[in-house]
């Protein structure tokens, strides 16, 4: 294991356990790197202010901490942002154009499905683009995101994309007519199907808002959206377009949102760059 | 620059580091856990210092801290300041410490 992937592991009294909670006021990224040597830190910081017998000195320390905190967090997002800000500025690689381009088909194929009366076969290729462009634009999120909170994006976007590939596979399988569980339109498995979809879906848009590397109002569209999509559910967890119920119109207007969600993360990920890829540098020689 | 002269030659972890700082300044420099590690992981960032993989004397050794160490980089770069501030010195301290005294 390398070293900059070992865990520190500290156990520390009420004091530490406060001050770890401040330490959300940094970036994820700086606090998964170093927040447990800071804590241990601070612990050693108490334990002199004791060892030194002043009657003030903790109470010290905790004031010299939070100035601490204060500053150098604000200084540390500050330096984030000018480092994403300058990445992003630079031109995408191929491979995020691709990724990008076939999300906004894919969430042009959902509008469409919802918005211009076809044959229900048209409507079945356009559903297997709509998840294909899903899986696209979460790989592409993804790639961005890994380099700001690592856990976070890989959970978000494993979900994501298997909820989508598990959709995408019943569609097809419909499609076939195959029913391997033999009822009649695989039943309940196509609408766990969609409702894992939407559920996946809707959490990826809220980890892409919370991380913040993707456009937001992408995100938001993709994580209201979905849980409004969830709202009309039919037994294909998707909603008839000519349901006259409230639930149906906002469900409705859900899956309109996940589809503008989808095409605007697209259009992102094939536009700016992604922030993950490290700066090339030289090793630096050693003596 | 303080960081970086406080690990010096050796390898330190960041309460060494943040000690040293204090001795070096004679404690008109203490800097808190938040100005050590924003530091240390500027330094990190520009192949100024890198994290030890060996562990160093296992006396002396805390299995729950990391160690850094100056690359080669480090080292130039805390040389050429050593070297610009020691010509500054030499040229104020004629005059400048009677002023403050």
């Amino acid at each position: 294991m390398g070293a900059g992937s070992r865990r520190v592991t500290t156990r520390g009294g009420g004091h530490q356990r406060v001050y770890r909670g401040l330490l959300r006021l940094y970036p994820s990224e700086f606090r998964a790197q170093f927040s447990n040597e800071m804590v241990q830190l601070f612990g050693d910081q108490l334990r002199d202010a004791r060892t030194r017998g002043a009657p003030a000195g903790p109470a010290m320390t905790w004031l010299r901490a939070l100035g601490d905190v204060a500053v150098t967090a604000a200084s540390e997002h500050i330096r984030r942002n000018r480092t994403v800000a300058h990445t992003l500025a630079e031109s995408p690689s191929f491979s995020s154009r691709a990724l990008g381009m076939v999300g906004i088909a894919g969430g042009l194929g959902l509008l469409a499905v919802f918005l211009i009366d076809l044959s229900p076969e048209l409507n079945t290729l356009r559903l297997i683009l709509f998840n294909v462009g899903a899986m696209a634009v979460v790989v592409g999120v993804h790639r961005r995101q890994a380099a700001v909170a690592p856990v976070l994006a890989w959970a978000a976007a494993i979900a994501a994309f298997l909820a989508n590939a598990w959709y995408l596979a019943m569609i097809v399988l419909e499609t076939g007519r195959i029913d391997p569980i033999g009822a009649g339109n695989f039943g309940l498995v196509f609408f766990a199907a969609g409702l894992s979809m939407w559920l996946a879906d809707a959490a990826f848009g809220l980890v892409a808002l919370r991380l913040g590397v993707v456009t937001r109002w992408g995100a938001l569209a993709l994580a209201v959206g979905s849980v409004l999509a969830i709202m009309g559910m039919d037994r294909l967890g998707l909603t008839s377009a000519d349901n006259p119920t409230i639930f149906g119109s906002l469900a409705l207007a859900g899956i309109v949102l996940n589809g503008i969600g989808w095409i605007l993360l697209g259009l992102d990920v094939a536009t700016r760059r992604r922030a993950s890829e490290p700066k090339p540098r030289e090793a630096p020689p050693r003596e | 620059m303080h960081v970086l002269l406080a690990i010096g030659p050796a390898e330190r972890h960041g309460y060494a580091i943040m000690s040293e700082i204090a001795r070096m300044t004679e404690g008109a420099t203490r800097l808190g856990p938040g100005g050590v590690y924003t530091t240390i992981k500027r330094l990190l960032d520009d192949g100024l210092i890198e994290e030890c993989d060996e562990r160093p004397d296992p006396e002396l050794d805390d299995q729950r801290r990391r160690y850094y160490r100056l690359t080669g980089m480090g080292r130039a770069v805390a040389g050429a300041e050593v070297r610009r501030l020691e010509v500054l010195v030499r040229a104020a301290r004629p005059w400048a410490l009677e002023a403050v005294e």
